[in-house]
């Protein structure tokens, strides 16, 4: 990799998609982001965990050149941030987390805004976007005011916009944030055809089921650092595969356990009513995050 | 496509400029030299929908002047030269440039940037800042001199005998794209719309009547009503 300093846009090693080399973001004294380091590979879907002010929105700004960090390296596609937004902008979409559409314009009118943003020749752009909007079923509210359209039409037209100019990597902040379970399961099928299609997705969400069904690895961010790094089934398995959990004065009490049979002399042990399951990653996340709500503890 | 049925399709094609390609397409239009077109483009179809809108509020305040004096003097059919409607003319255009230009884009790109976070699409389009300010300044600089225009029409109908100069069509042009720069200026530093509406009261609001100078005092009385650039030689007022 050239370092943030270099002038020149060259591209190396073109299998890490996205690259974070001790990346620290402050605001004022408030530090977002403590020094995160990962990679994503080509092809992977790379979700970042957290909880709400965790640094996930802030990392995901500067990995596309919205938020400056204040010290770090962060290349994608090969290119240094720092010194190559222009490349970078050119290799990726984003899906924001809120929706961002014009909201005066009609959806297609909105795919065109973006075409021609990214300079898309006519002929390309005008079969792209009825084709994209095809893909995500809009073909038929198209010609519709943004306004107008429900939260997961407008989360699905983001998701087409930012296909529109065939991006190798994808960006998604919360992408099925406020969405009813239908809406969001069809969100992550779409996620899920555009891996297929050999596209790398870097997203962020707290929904851990989320990251459990659709991320080839994860990475568990809290108060702006990376505390965990690993495939679902990895982090499951450093803490155990199978957990015992029950119901105390304290509140629910969780223990983990390698094997089945371990977890069930444990619960056999005790006098009251226990539940004997296999680890998920929601019990990783809280273990590693802790279970305190982050809105009332920052009281 | 009905809802409900739309993931079942689907392959996107992956042709050129397809994820793996590269991304980005090589296009040699002459677009790519242009990169603050799509925003005019973009603010214009905005605009273009709810045009009445914005026409409203830009022609609103110099047509009520308009319409309190001309009714007060009682005198429809008044002329450019001597009169005093004559002499309110420029200075009701002027206003109505500066209030197109300035007031509505520093709202809305305030809002775009602060609470609707449009601004993001743009700063993630493949185009230098620089292209992203002259876009929306091109923008609003031209709409504010399209209604500057279409306040002097009106006004024409009502005072008789102006001969606006190329030059002061020009100078109005400059006027436009000078508060437009101001409204992004503002946005842009803005964090939030009582930031706006501080700087509108204490800097701009106290301009635009200072720019009312740019028109001569005398213009008035020259022959048919032809304006000049330049300092005003006197307080005149309104």
């Amino acid at each position: 990799m050239k370092g943030a300093g270099s002038d020149t846009c060259v591209q190396e090693q073109p299998a890490v998609m996205i690259e974070l080399k001790d990346v620290v973001k402050n605001y004022g004294r408030i530090t977002a982001v403590a020094g995160v380091s990962f990679q994503v590979l080509q092809g992977e879907i790379f979700g970042l965990l957290g909880p709400n002010g965790a640094g996930k929105t802030t990392t995901i700004r500067m990995l596309t050149t919205l938020t400056r960090p204040t010290a770090g390296e962060l290349y994608v596609a090969g290119y240094p941030v720092a010194t190559c937004p222009v490349e970078v902008k050119k290799r990726i979409g984003v899906v924001p987390q809120q929706n961002n559409l014009e909201r005066e314009l009609t959806g297609r009118e909105n795919l065109l805004l973006h075409a021609l943003l990214h300079r898309m020749p006519r002929v390309e752009r005008e079969r792209r976007i009825e084709e994209l909007l095809d893909y995500v079923g809009l073909s038929s509210r198209a010609d519709e005011r943004v306004q107008h359209y429900s939260g997961g039409m407008a989360r699905r037209l983001l998701i087409a916009r930012a296909l529109l100019h065939c991006p190798p990597i994808l960006f998604l902040d919360e992408p099925t944030i406020g969405l009813d379970p239908q809406t969001r399961r069809k969100i992550w099928d779409l996620i899920q055809l555009m891996n297929r299609d050999g596209m790398t997705v870097l997203l962020t969400t707290h929904y851990i089921e989320e990251a459990d069904s659709l991320c080839h690895r994860v990475g568990i961010i809290d108060h702006g650092r990376l505390i965990a790094l690993g495939t679902p089934a990895e982090l499951k398995e450093r803490l155990g595969n199978y957990c015992v959990e029950f119901l105390n004065e304290q509140g629910t009490e969780r223990h983990f356990f390698a094997t089945r049979s371990e977890a069930k002399a444990y619960a056999q042990s005790k006098d009251f009513d226990t539940v004997v399951r296999r680890t998920n990653l929601e019990d990783v996340f809280v273990e590693l995050t802790g279970r305190e709500a982050r809105e009332l503890a920052s009281v | 496509m009905k809802q409900g049925n739309w993931l079942q399709s689907k392959k996107l094609s992956t042709g050129e400029g397809a994820p793996l390609a590269g991304g980005s397409f090589r296009v040699r239009s002459p677009l790519a030299r242009l990169d603050w077109l799509p925003i005019v483009l973009a603010m214009g179809m905005v605009w273009r929908r709810r045009w009445w809108r914005f026409l409203i509020g830009g022609l609103n305040r110099p047509l009520i002047f308009l319409v309190i004096f001309a009714w007060n003097l009682g005198d429809k059919t008044t002329t450019a030269t001597g009169s005093y409607l004559g002499f309110l003319v420029p200075g009701l255009v002027v206003m109505a440039a500066v209030s197109s230009s300035y007031a509505d884009l520093v709202n809305w790109f305030t809002l775009r940037r602060t609470f609707y976070r449009v601004l993001d699409e743009y700063l993630l389009a493949p185009i230098s800042n620089s292209s992203l300010l002259i876009g929306h300044v091109l923008g609003a600089g031209i709409k504010g001199f399209l209604t500057s225009l279409v306040v002097f029409l009106t006004a024409s109908l009502l005072v008789k005998g102006f001969q606006f100069s190329i030059l002061c069509f020009i100078q109005l042009l400059i006027i436009c794209l000078t508060f437009a720069c101001l409204a992004v200026a503002v946005a842009m530093v803005a964090g939030g719309d009582k930031d706006t509406l501080m700087f509108t009261n204490l800097i701009v609001f106290p301009m635009t009547f200072f720019l009312r100078h740019l028109f001569s005092g005398g213009a008035t009385a020259r022959p048919a009503g032809v304006l000049e650039l330049g300092p005003a030689p006197d307080g005149g007022n309104i």
